[in-house]
């Protein structure tokens, strides 16, 4: 990976600590100060990052502005004296006259190279000649003073004027707030499953779109096909193997024969793991009352292949490696209109458009979906239109599925943990808005008492 | 000449699969069918060569001694163990447990932890971007308070209007604001199609 220079943009190797083309340190930026609200801002930056204030112009364009009274004389004899200073761009723009506001408050390193860089010059207050002798010694004596503005870890961090930098303990509460709160999440994750006691007393409230669901399944008659496609990856499988497990577990039980797919090669191990947990239960055989078709390499052209013959795009089964004309099951249906359902579970909304897309309205196939909370409220629209008709949502969907099928699982039991999850999330919220009303009232403070010092 | 050839079989393929989504015609079923299945094809092809890409790429960094060569180093043995037990029956291992056991193992744990860590930048995000600094950050901040309070069963124990509270933001805002993206991006795919379909888009030639 490539390093820009913050000073004049060249690129760098990765691991350089100077840059090729100027010699700036790497990971220092030289910083300038918006004379608007005395934010630091990065060298050759255009607008304060702060108050969006223009900032002024570089040496490359010369502010236009009252001159400075300096003599061609004294500025003669100082280049004479100063001749390396023909390196400071803001001499070769404006000559022997040194013109307008100075532009940025802080030093600037000098490049080997004629790059742009902004013009330093000593303020009007320095009018005479000697002066301005003193300011160039004094910026020639040694190298100009660079910020660091990030810390050791490479993290970005300006150092604030030394009024608004904060006491030790401030600093101290402010380290602490995120750990402690890593650490309340880690509880409220690991004790509702060590300990039983503490997810007793949840109450699972049924919702509106998990009844859909469950009457969409309950749609299908005994002896149907129904279509589940594992589109997740095992990343996601704390809220959807759930789900997974409690669909097929019912679909089965209501004696619909269940064929499982997949677009993501994740797939058939997590359909074999949904298959494995409920089959020694009901004494459902594979072959008889569910097959699984495995990986589908290829996408939507897999799936446009797959919808109009099956066999094509899975000549064979992933379990048996055996053709699909062997399965009773699978005999008489050569496409997916066959299916009398296909429930999608996915864990981003692209991935169940794509079934949609390809399948569901193309071929009026009944679609149902089983999706993460990430995927869920972008699937909205397809839930409203009637695309789908029926959705579970995470974690919540899967327990209150297992709630309406009267049989808590692994949904319930992972309810507690997000529940009270959820509430340390609140509580980060919480924390951050009470240290912003912190930090506000602090500046305040100190804003009071600055001005009460510039009155006296 | 050669250009003009490609541009005329890529024309006429999309154009066969579009008039397969409209017209039902046996003819049209079986060259889009045709097509389908190489694209099927091609797309397992692409995984292989997606492989050979990346061991080659881990190879030269492993032989260089480029920075970070020993993770290429792991991602090599990892890559050739999984290649080596996913070909174990056809090396005649007995039995037919061997890609259930690293899947089960060793890329389950992986996978799940890799994604529970986000558990820790969503409290970390709470803290330090849900705050009320602006009206429009308060209504940011509202909404996912009310959201997150109303998917749980707490918050119907707690009051039951912040359950219909939360399934008005989603019925409503939500659902308008991702017609709108789909409809958006649906347009932009269309005019894409488009020019793809037109010649005037050759990206298969690039």
């Amino acid at each position: 990976m490539a390093l820009y220079c913050s000073q004049c943009g060249a690129s760098n190797r990765d691991g350089s600590l100077y840059c090729n083309a100027c010699g700036q340190r790497l990971g220092v930026v030289a910083a300038a100060t918006c004379p608007a609200c005395g934010a630091m801002v990065p060298a050759l930056a255009r607008y304060c990052s702060q108050c969006g204030t223009p900032l002024p112009a570089l040496a490359a364009a010369p502010v236009e502005g009252e001159a400075i009274p300096f003599s061609e004389e004294e500025a003669g004899s100082l280049e004479a004296e100063a001749p390396s200073l023909g390196a400071w761009k803001g001499e070769e723009e404006t000559g022997k006259k040194v013109t307008g506001e100075p532009s940025v408050s802080s030093f600037y390193p000098l490049p080997p190279t004629p790059v742009p860089v902004p013009v330093h010059w000593p303020g009007p207050e320095l009018a005479s000649a000697a002066e301005l002798e003193a300011a160039w010694a004094a910026a020639l004596a040694g190298p100009p003073p660079m910020v660091e503005l990030f810390d050791k870890r490479g993290a970005w961090a300006p150092p604030g004027p030394p009024e608004a930098r904060d006491g030790r303990a401030t600093r101290l509460l402010r380290a602490s707030v995120p750990r402690l709160l890593y650490l309340l999440l880690l509880a409220a994750v690991v004790l509702p499953l060590a300990y039983p006691a503490l997810r007793a007393d949840l109450v699972v409230q049924v919702g509106a779109e998990t009844r859909q669901f469950y009457g969409t399944l309950e749609s299908v008659p005994p002896k149907g096909l129904a279509l589940i496609a594992f589109d997740y990856d095992p990343g996601a499988g704390g809220e959807l193997n759930p789900q997974a497990r409690a669909i097929v577990g019912h679909l089965l039980r209501r004696g619909v024969k269940v064929v499982a797919v997949s677009l993501r090669p994740a797939g058939p191990y997590l359909a074999q793991a949904a298959f494995r947990q409920v089959k020694d239960k009901g004494g459902y055989r594979y072959g008889e009352d569910f097959v699984d078709l495995g990986y589908l390499a290829g996408e939507e052209a897999a799936l446009a292949s797959f919808a109009q013959d099956l066999a094509l795009a899975t000549p064979v089964d992933w379990v048996r490696g055996r053709p699909l004309a062997e399965y009773p099951m699978l005999r008489e249906h050569a496409g997916v209109q066959q299916f009398d359902l296909l429930v999608v579970l996915a864990d981003n909304e692209p991935a169940l458009r794509r079934w949609i897309g390809q399948i569901g309205s193309r071929y009026g196939l009944k679609m149902a979906a089983g999706l993460s909370a990430l995927a869920a409220p972008p699937a909205q629209p397809f839930l409203r239109s009637g695309q789908l008709a029926g959705m579970l949502s995470g974690v919540p969907g899967a327990a209150e599925y297992e709630e309406l099928l009267g049989q808590p699982g692994p949904g319930t039991v992972a309810l507690a943990p997000q529940s009270l999850a959820h509430g340390v999330v609140l509580l980060a919220i919480a924390a951050g808005n009470v240290a912003l009303l912190g930090s506000w009232a602090l500046g305040r403070r100190r804003g009071k008492s600055k001005g009460t010092r510039d009155r006296t | 000449m050669v250009k003009k050839l490609a541009v005329a079989i890529a024309v006429t393929s999309g154009l066969l699969v579009l008039a397969g989504f409209f017209f039902r015609h046996p003819l049209l079923a079986m060259g889009q069918g045709a097509l389908a299945n190489w694209a099927t094809i091609l797309a397992a092809f692409a995984l292989l060569l997606g492989l050979a890409n990346l061991l080659s790429f881990h190879a030269t960094n492993v032989r260089g001694r480029r920075t970070g060569w020993g993770y290429s180093l792991l991602a090599l043995i990892a890559a050739l163990a999984v290649l080596v037990v996913g070909f174990a029956p056809e090396l005649g291992w007995p039995g037919d447990w061997h890609l259930d056991w690293v899947f089960v193992y060793v890329y389950e744990p992986l996978s799940m932890t890799f994604l529970a860590l986000l558990a820790f930048f969503v409290v970390s995000a709470a803290y330090r971007a849900l705050r009320l600094r602006t009206w429009e950050s308060a209504a940011l901040v509202l909404s996912a308070v009310v959201v997150i309070v109303g998917q749980l069963p707490l918050g119907y124990q707690l009051w039951p209007g912040l359950v219909e509270a939360k399934d008005w933001l989603l019925a409503v805002p939500v659902t308008a604001g991702m017609r709108g993206i789909l409809l958006g991006a649906a347009l932009g795919a269309m005019a894409l199609g488009l020019r793809v379909l037109l010649g005037l888009d050759r990206p298969y030639l690039d």
